[in-house]
């Protein structure tokens, strides 16, 4: 007997003529205070928020920050206007909340914690989750992770998101080059790192020759939310 | 931080699926925390449900389960839920009928489990929720005292053993999976589902989203595994291998690290040291890989957890002396055996002596008597002579003015630490105690009577006694901060040196000067090292790869350096010969704890973890033992008395002196002859080595007596007077071994001299004649040089024998054809040839100056006495002895040992047999008279050797311990005896001429035999 998945809840569950609106309505409707509306983008995006945070932050927070997400997309919701999609915009709000929960982080000697130079690798561990069965994925993961964060962002918005340059730009409130000056800089150091973690010589060839399809590979294969999250874009454009 | 990830090799990279949803979380997990968001985010939106239980908080996740705090409506409690991640229905069922059998188990420290049932095809479990920590955090969080481990692991193994007695496995127990709950009770939890559902799952339905096996979670993670070896090949699991799994868990507590992740001897010592013995003992047969060899039950576990630590050393054990005691104790052996005898002059028994003493001794004595019939029960009770012979330990009156806490045993000086940090020496000479320092964590002590005081900051003070007190040595660094782990009680491996630094810390070893500053040692786990004073390596022996420092010890003098490890392997070095020898002392379990060299270097103790010590010669055997189980340490006072403690921290005297037998000389090759005077001991072996010891000292002399060219065999050592005279493969050569200087005895390079006898040349000197051994000759040496005073002209004759009559006049030889030839010394006359014994070959010839006789002996089996000097004019007496091999004449009488192992003595007057002496086996190699002519020693092939009083049958006492045949024998002025053996060892005995309780033990050994 095979478990049933989420996805086979989810499709069980009944939204009525919700389930065929596209993002921006919803929130307007969550807005104005229809909760089922809400449920709908919530199920629709939830994957890719936790996603976000996951391999950011210990387990036991990640709860709380994809739902200070989801409160704070509604609460903020003018600011959607200048974004293209929904999904850019929960993201950008993602953002800024893992920014704001690394401000209130506790820091060493009461000096002020750089965004742009913090590395989460140094912060922690992110529990027992984290570590992975398979061993390739420990090491990507644990490689993003050992990256300065601004630079950990936009690898993982570019290979589990799939987003396109203008697409990480406009989560980031960044300009386009800066975003491709991240991504180059960001691919640079993630070789340089899996190069310092692997193990052997040829895990380190096979890992650094093909590091983007492997890394869209884990995605495809890791993140069922995918086709759901492209309908969702779809039917959200 | 930027550490690589834990990776174990044996988690191969998966390159089936990259199934798995998100990083080693599961996908019900997911699901549940996607509902508990989304009841927080829309207020319409109940809790989710498991079951009629509303989760609540995540508590935590296995490598098979997730689990959530959850509350129960109907009952108004909160409760865990554990949801399995596999979801297979063979699983279901699995579970749910262990889940069953254990909420019929009500027990303290078993969960307690509510409910059973399935949520969305998966399994759950309601259970209590127990507010506390998991034992491993519990032990993990800080340092616990060794009751309180054994009180959580007592309460831990209880709930095991109900689980057992219900017909449960748990199959997975390990601190993990045990709660410490806030007010102390202990629950083990997790019982026997996370195993029966992996297995399962595994087995039976692999499917999309089955997450990694428990296993290789825990391996990829680096948590030791703590499951059975049987169980991980499969086996169907029994409670043995919860008793493996306990018994893995509780020894890695008690240790401080995992047991199987170092040398298996490693955790025995460490467990040996943090705990008492009997938990020791039950850890030992809960790790048994064998299934069977660990039992059935957690009782012999739970009991060695019960009993009060320190139960098992027990107060006055040192008195339950296997194999050590006294007079008083032979009268109570006598009256347990129902021997009676003649009432023998025996002091009253000390009470506190005979109870704990007797039971013991009497096992021991029954296990001896027990032995297989290898050797007979005459040698039986030799032994068990010697062991009862051996001295008792006395108290020292060291008076402590206060319980100690810590405690430290050095030469000279015992200091105790009490438990307001004050520091207490005793000086064991003069049995005083004083303070010393205050405010001390831990004490030391380190030769010459210097102690080592490490305060509460961890600095280390050396103090060393003068008249007015202590002062602290050490003049550049008097105080120097040791890198001691906060945690650590006391570095106790450390050893403050005479110069007042502290070897390195915490390692056993590393370095060690001799007190002479002759020698210094330095070892790895791989080798150790010996240097001179000048840095000059000396030697490098490499050692087997336990990982393990050995334990150390030089002599005084720097003569002996000794290097033991663990595992029980002995090896020394001896600075005459510059070569290592070795020994295998037989441990229960790897586990020596100190060894230590005496003064002189000639004897070593050796106490083991079991608190066991003994007390060797090198090379030569067991002087003495203790198997009290209750010493801490010992050291050498002087060669023939030890220092111990117990583990109340009394002081024991131990007197060796009564036991007079140990090693005079280790050689490399076989010890062909041995000499000695009142001044030294001399022998030589087939490699050509001598050593000269002086007997007073038991330092060795050093004379340089090197064989001419390597290799060539000494078969005869001779001392005449201040001459040291060798024969052997290069001939004669000699020295004065007073002064060293060699002999003008002239090269006799190439003839190889088997024999040689002192007598006196014509012009009154010293004069030297040889047999030699490839020709059939008889050389004379004197000052000047050799001459052959008699060449045999048939070819392939050897000489076997020579001898000197009484005046030194005359020569007399026999050789490999039989013949006897008599010959003038100092004209180089030949007066008689005569073919002595027809057909066969001569072996021995000796002169008896009371009945004015030479005596030949023969393979053809008979003893001929020859009336000199008219040898050819008078038939001889014929004496049927069998062949004879070694032949001792004195005072009209003559001893022969034979091949066949019979020992005869004959009296040369009437040509009669007097007696025959019963005991060897083999061929008899050695007999000698003592000077008086009442006592003589044998040896023979098989390596006994014996004491006999010429007027008895049997032997008076067996002199054990030659590991192969004893090849010459001899007799000191004051009956010590020493003998040369094949085992390249001299051995030395001072035997008791005159026991009182002979009668007694006859009757012991006619007792021993009925048995």
């Amino acid at each position: 007997m095979r478990a049933l998945s989420t996805l086979d809840y989810m499709s069980r569950k009944s939204f009525g003529e919700h389930g065929h609106r596209c993002d921006e309505d919803l929130l307007v409707s969550w807005r104005q205070g229809d909760a089922v509306a809400g449920e709908v983008l919530f199920d629709r995006h939830y994957d890719t928020v936790r996603r976000f945070f996951r391999n950011k932050v210990p387990a036991a927070v990640t709860r709380d920050l994809v739902q200070e997400t989801f409160l704070a997309c509604v609460e903020a919701a003018e600011r959607f206007r200048h974004r293209s999609t929904f999904r850019t915009y929960l993201l950008g709000i993602a953002h800024h909340v893992m920014i704001d929960h690394l401000r209130a982080t506790p820091r060493r000697a009461g000096r002020e914690l750089d965004v742009g130079e913090v590395i989460l690798g140094d912060l922690g561990p992110i529990g027992e989750d984290v570590i992975a069965a398979k061993r390739e994925r420990r090491l990507l993961l644990r490689a993003l992770r050992d990256l300065r964060f601004p630079l950990q962002v936009v690898l993982e918005l570019r290979y589990w998101e799939s987003m396109s340059d203008p697409e990480i730009a406009e989560v980031l409130e960044e300009p386009l080059g800066t975003v491709k000056t991240r991504l180059r800089a960001g691919r640079l150091a993630l070789e340089a790192r899996i190069a310092e973690l692997s193990g052997s010589p040829e895990e380190l060839r096979s890992t650094l020759d093909s590091l983007q399809r492997w890394a869209s590979r884990v995605r495809t294969a890791a993140l069922p939310g995918k086709i759901r999250g492209r309908d969702a874009r779809t039917a959200g454009g | 931080m930027r550490e690589p990830p834990a990776v174990d090799p044996a988690v191969a990279v998966d390159t089936t699926t990259w199934s798995s949803d998100e990083t080693g979380s599961h996908a019900i997990d997911r699901e549940l925390e996607r509902e508990l968001v989304r009841a927080a985010l829309f207020d319409g939106t109940a809790a989710p449900r498991i079951g009629r239980f509303a989760v609540g908080e995540r508590l935590g996740a296995g490598a098979s389960s997730v689990v959530y705090a959850a509350w129960d409506d109907r009952l108004a409690r909160r409760v865990a839920v554990k949801i399995f991640v596999a979801s297979a229905a063979a699983a279901h069922d699995h579970v749910q009928r262990e889940a069953r059998a254990l909420a019929q188990l009500s027990h303290r420290n078993v969960v307690a489990v509510y409910e059973v049932g399935d949520w969305r095809g998966h399994a759950f479990i309601a259970m209590e929720l127990i507010s506390g920590t998991t034992l491993a955090r519990w032990q993990a969080s800080r340092r616990r005292s060794i009751s309180e481990i054994v009180d959580a692991y007592l309460q831990a193994g209880r709930g095991l053993e109900a689980a057992h007695q219900a017909g449960l496995v748990h199959r997975d127990f390990k601190p993990a999976n045990v709660m410490v709950a806030g007010d102390g009770r202990v629950v083990v939890t997790d019982f026997g589902l996370a195993g029966s559902v992996e297995a399962t799952a595994e087995a039976g339905a692999p499917h999309a989203s089955s997450p990694a096996s428990g296993i290789t979670t825990r391996a990829a993670i680096g948590t030791p595994a703590y499951v059975a070896p049987e169980q991980r090949r499969g086996a169907t699991p029994h409670p043995s291998a919860d008793i493996y799994s306990f018994s893995l868990a509780l020894c890695e507590v008690l240790i401080g690290w995992h047991p199987m992740q170092r040398d298996e001897a490693l955790w025995h010592t460490a467990l040996l040291r943090a705990a008492p013995r009997r938990i020791y003992e039950a850890v030992c047969t809960g790790l048994a890989r064998q299934p069977s060899a660990r039992g059935h039950t957690m009782a012999p576990l739970l009991e060695a957890l019960t009993a009060p630590p320190r139960r098992g050393w027990q107060r006055g054990a040192l008195l339950a002396l296997a194999g050590v005691a006294t007079v008083t104790a032979l009268v109570e052996i006598k009256q347990h055996l129902g021997v009676t005898t003649p009432a023998s002059p025996v002091p009253p028994v000390p009470p506190q002596f005979s109870a704990p003493l007797l039971p013991t001794v009497l096992r021991k004595i029954d296990a001896l008597l027990a032995l297989p019939s290898q050797r007979d029960d005459v040698a039986s009770t030799a032994a068990l002579r010697a062991l009862l012979l051996a001295p008792l330990p006395t108290e020292l009156g060291c008076a402590w003015p206060a319980p100690l806490v810590g405690f430290a045993l050095g030469d000279g000086v015992a200091v105790g630490l009490d438990g307001d940090g004050r520091v207490h020496a005793c000086a064991l000479d003069r049995e005083e105690v004083s303070l010393v320092a205050g405010g001390a964590r831990c004490v030391l002590a380190g030769p010459n009577g210097t102690i080592a005081v490490i305060d509460r900051d961890r600095h280390a003070r050396v103090l060393r006694p003068t008249g007015e007190g202590w002062q602290a040595v050490g003049e550049r660094e008097p105080e120097l901060t040791l890198d001691i782990p906060p945690q650590a009680r006391c570095p106790v491996e450390i050893e403050p040196e005479a110069d007042g630094a502290v070897r390195g810390a915490a390692l056993r070893g590393v370095k060690v000067t001799s007190r002479s500053g002759q020698i210094s040692v330095i070892a790895t786990p791989a080798e150790v090292r010996i240097f001179d004073g000048g840095g000059v390596e000396l030697s490098a022996r490499r050692l087997p790869d336990h990982r393990l420092y050995p334990l150390l010890d030089i002599s005084h003098d720097g003569s002996r350096v000794l290097a033991a490890e663990l595992h029980g392997q002995m090896r020394w070095w001896q600075a005459s010969t510059g070569r290592w020898q070795e020994e295998r002392l037989h441990f229960q379990a790897p586990s020596l704890r100190r060894a230590r060299l005496s003064p002189s270097g000639t004897r070593a103790l050796l106490l083991d973890y079991f608190g066991s010590l003994e007390v060797r010669t090198l090379g030569g055997g067991r002087v003495a033992w203790l198997t009290a189980g209750s010493i801490t340490d010992a050291v050498f006072r002087d060669d023939d008395t030890v220092i111990a403690s117990d583990a109340d921290h009394r002081l024991w005297r131990w007197d060796l002196a009564a036991q007079r037998s140990g090693v005079a000389a280790i050689h490399d090759r076989a010890v062909w002859s041995v000499a000695s005077n009142a001044d030294i001991v001399a022998s030589s072996d087939e490699g050509g080595t001598v050593i000269v010891s002086d007997r007073r000292r038991g330092t060795p002399l050093h004379v340089p007596l090197l064989a001419a060219r390597p290799a060539a065999a000494i078969y005869r050592t001779l001392l005449d007077g201040d001459h040291l005279i060798l024969a052997g493969d290069d001939g004669l050569r000699g020295w004065n071994w007073r002064t060293g200087a060699a002999l003008p005895l002239a090269d006799g390079r190439g003839i190889r001299v088997w024999d040689v006898e002192a007598a006196i040349a014509a012009d009154g000197s010293r004069i030297y004649l040889a047999g030699g051994l490839a020709r059939g000759a008889l050389f004379l040496w004197n000052a000047t040089g050799r001459t052959p005073a008699y060449l045999d002209p048939r070819p392939g004759v050897r000489v076997a024998d020579v001898a000197a009559s009484p005046d030194g006049k005359t020569a007399a030889m026999v050789d490999s054809a039989g013949r006897l030839l008599v010959i003038e010394i100092a004209s180089q006359r030949l007066i008689a040839a005569i073919d002595a014994h027809p057909m066969s070959a001569a072996r021995r010839v000796a002169f008896d100056p009371a009945t004015s006789a030479i005596v030949t002996t023969g393979d053809d089996g008979c003893l001929r006495i020859w009336s000199f000097p008219d040898v050819a004019s008078r038939p001889p007496v014929r004496i049927t002895t069998g062949p004879v091999y070694a032949l001792d004449v004195h005072d009209g009488h003559a001893i022969t040992g034979s091949y066949d192992g019979s020992v005869t003595l004959v009296d040369l007057a009437t040509g009669q047999i007097e007696r025959r002496y019963a005991g060897h086996d083999s061929a008899v190699r050695t007999v000698q008279f003592r000077a008086d002519g009442r006592w003589f020693v044998t040896g023979d092939n098989a390596g006994r050797a014996c004491l006999w009083r010429i007027d008895a049958d049997d032997c008076h006492t067996w002199l054990d311990g030659h590991r192969a045949g004893v090849l010459g024998a001899t007799f000191a002025d004051d009956g010590t005896i020493f003998t040369a053996s094949d085992d390249a060892t001299v051995r030395y005995w001072q035997p008791t001429y005159d026991l009182p309780n002979d009668a007694m033990l006859a009757e012991l050994a006619r007792h021993g035999a009925r048995r």
